[in-house]
């Protein structure tokens, strides 16, 4: 181990499914390690997550620890902290780099203010200038880019999900997996989580959503976008539309992306009876996928979709949402 | 109960900031209340209207023109409102900033401690964490919405988390809860209000009354120092070249937001079965179920 210099990743896991965030860190922990000539270290946290180091191995990291208690099956702001800054004190890493999730975030602060150390949320980009690492985030409502330094050792960033890019690793590298015994006293916990509760998705903020079915005028007329509404409730999502749809009546104006509505970015976007006018395009370019339906296969919409289905949406969707139950039937 | 919540001095984000990168100052016409400590300071004055014996008080750590936000927060209802300035704080991160506003509010003074998610400007949502890490009680973040039925003194409420989901937490009192958008929608205080503001007693507070040193504040006692600012420029995806058919504001907006990004969509044109269970293979393979 090379003190102080070693780039740590606390990878972020939820009923044993590694988040992608986690794999964005350790592309990005990669470079770092790599221009400080240290190596690159992962944590994951829960319950039988042995699972978990073979994907962590693939992208990159040196030495990977588990810490596996029965207290940490979830996330519990408490009991994480208390495992993670007496691992982090022995560990003595240069930076730690934290998923900007709603655990990444709440954790990192956590950490950053138990062990006292300097810690940049949301972070854009991470340079490195001689031995200092600088950290570049947005502030003041997105319009200044503020470029910090840390005087603290370790130091702490947290990066959005989808900020940076995973890169794929050719080579096999030789890798330690240690477990980490975590000493957590469950006497002590002051708050816990009692349970977690779904937002009725129609009155959900649309930021907030993670997939979204929208309409254009294609859709018709209000009656066709029930058909929407079937197609959102069977993948977990939204409604929305476009201004087209809002001055129709068909959607609240709650329910707008665009310009001038909602700026959206969504995991799944489904663009339906769309034809991508730059209003409602700048609305929902960040989407991280995007599938489009249009009877006009030249529309503007295909250029910036991942999937584009050329037809009739009135035929398209019931058919679609009839395979999505029979799927959620089966299992 | 008593509730203190802690307040910053902002500038207006919504409005037009100016950078002088030369000198590193960020400025701004309109000083406000960071928009998320609005709400944690509606939400203090509910609990206040539904509670018996409630007292609510502001702490606000900045120079002399942050009395504003202390007497607009009184407006809104507050009932005392305890200024914190020094010179020495000038450079301050939120580190010490949490440190600052967790001396002045000490211990076992308050039940409940309320602060905005992040500040509007620095956007780093650290405060409330040091605060409860140097009081040494619970933190509950991203709160929005707080169950008043104390069942032998401990606090029931949701704080938002990922996919729009909300997660039901149970915590003892007292503890320190960061405040989201979404959790109230502030009132406008009432001229008569923004009056009596005017006419209350703020208490002020330097480092000297809260016996803390000047090596530990500002710049020398920060964690992170900032290096240099800069307008921010989205960043641009590829080369992109609008339309000369557009309008000049669209091809701008174009520009502004980094450009549109072409992707290759891959076109179904087949029958109808077909692209459906395309379309349900796709999202199970993306793992969008």
């Amino acid at each position: 181990m090379s003190i102080g210099r070693d780039v740590l990743v606390i990878a972020e896991q939820h009923e044993g499914e590694l988040h992608d965030v986690s794999l964005e860190l350790l592309s990005e922990g990669c470079r770092v390690a790599d221009e400080l000539q240290g190596e690159l270290c992962a944590v994951v946290l829960g319950n039988n997550v042995g699972h978990l180091t073979q994907p962590l191995a693939k992208h990159g990291a040196d030495k990977i620890y588990s810490m596996e208690n029965p207290l940490l099956v979830d996330y519990s702001g408490e009991f994480y902290t208390d495992a993670l800054s007496d691992f982090i004190g022995d560990l003595t890493p240069k930076i730690i780099l934290c998923g900007a999730t709603s655990v990444g975030s709440d954790l990192a602060s956590r950490i950053a203010a138990r062990i006292g150390i300097g810690l940049v949320s949301n972070c854009i980009s991470i340079k490195i200038d001689q031995n200092d690492l600088l950290f570049t985030k947005a502030t003041h409502g997105n319009q200044v880019h503020t470029t910090f330094k840390c005087a603290s050792q370790p130091q702490i960033a947290t990066f959005e999900p989808g900020a940076l890019e995973v890169k794929k690793i050719g080579i096999a590298k030789k890798i330690e997996t240690m477990n980490v015994a975590a000493s957590l006293n469950p006497d002590k916990q002051k708050s816990k989580v009692t349970g977690t509760i779904q937002t009725d998705l129609t009155a959900m903020d649309l930021s907030e959503a993670d997939v979204i079915v929208a309409g254009g005028k294609g859709v018709g007329s209000a009656d066709n976008f029930r058909l929407l509404e079937d197609l959102a409730y069977a993948l977990g999502g939204c409604v929305a539309g476009t201004r087209m749809a809002l001055d129709a009546g068909w959607i609240p104006s709650d329910r707008l992306v665009g310009q001038t509505g909602s700026i959206v970015r969504p995991k799944l976007y489904i663009a339906c009876g769309i034809s991508g006018a730059l209003h409602h395009t700048l609305g929902m370019k960040n989407s991280k996928t995007v599938v489009a339906i249009n009877t006009d296969a030249n529309a503007p919409i295909f250029r910036i979709a991942d999937v584009g289905i050329v037809g009739d949406l009135l035929d398209v969707i019931p058919s679609i949402v009839e395979q999505l139950l029979e799927l959620k039937a089966q299992v | 109960m008593n509730i203190a919540v802690c307040i910053k001095q902002v500038p207006d984000t919504e409005g037009h900031i100016d950078v002088d990168r030369r000198s590193g100052s960020i400025t701004s016409p309109n000083l406000v209340i960071n928009p998320l400590d609005v709400l944690a300071v509606e939400e203090a004055v509910r609990i206040k209207g539904q509670l018996v014996d409630v007292r609510v008080t502001v702490v606000c750590m900045g120079p002399d023109i942050a009395e504003r936000a202390l007497r607009g927060a009184l407006s809104m209802g507050a009932d005392e409102a305890v200024h914190v300035w020094d010179e020495q704080l000038v450079g301050s991160d939120s580190y010490v900033a949490g440190r600052v506003l967790a001396t002045a509010i000490g211990p076992e003074q308050y039940d409940l401690i309320l602060c905005g998610q992040m500040a509007a400007d620095t956007q780093a949502g650290q405060v409330g964490a040091v605060i409860a890490e140097i009081l040494e009680i619970p933190l509950i973040t991203a709160v929005v919405s707080i169950d008043l039925n104390l069942q032998s003194g401990r606090m029931e409420m949701q704080r938002k988390v990922d996919g729009g989901k909300r997660e039901v937490v149970q915590t003892s009192l007292p503890a320190v809860l960061t405040v989201e958008s979404g959790i109230n929608k502030p009132r406008y205080p009432t001229l008569r209000a923004i009056k009596d503001a005017e006419k209350k007693q703020i208490e002020k507070l330097n480092l000297k009354a809260l016996d803390m040193s000047p090596n530990e504040v500002g710049a020398t006692g920060s964690l992170i120092k900032v290096v240099s600012v800069s307008v921010a420029k989205p960043s641009i995806k590829n080369l992109f070249v609008p339309d000369s058919n557009l309008l000049a504001i669209d091809r701008i907006n174009i520009l502004m937001s980094g450009g549109i990004s072409d992707k290759k969509a891959e076109m179904i044109l087949g029958g109808l079965q077909e692209a459906a269970s395309y379309f349900v293979q796709f999202v199970k393979e993306r793992k969008l179920l």
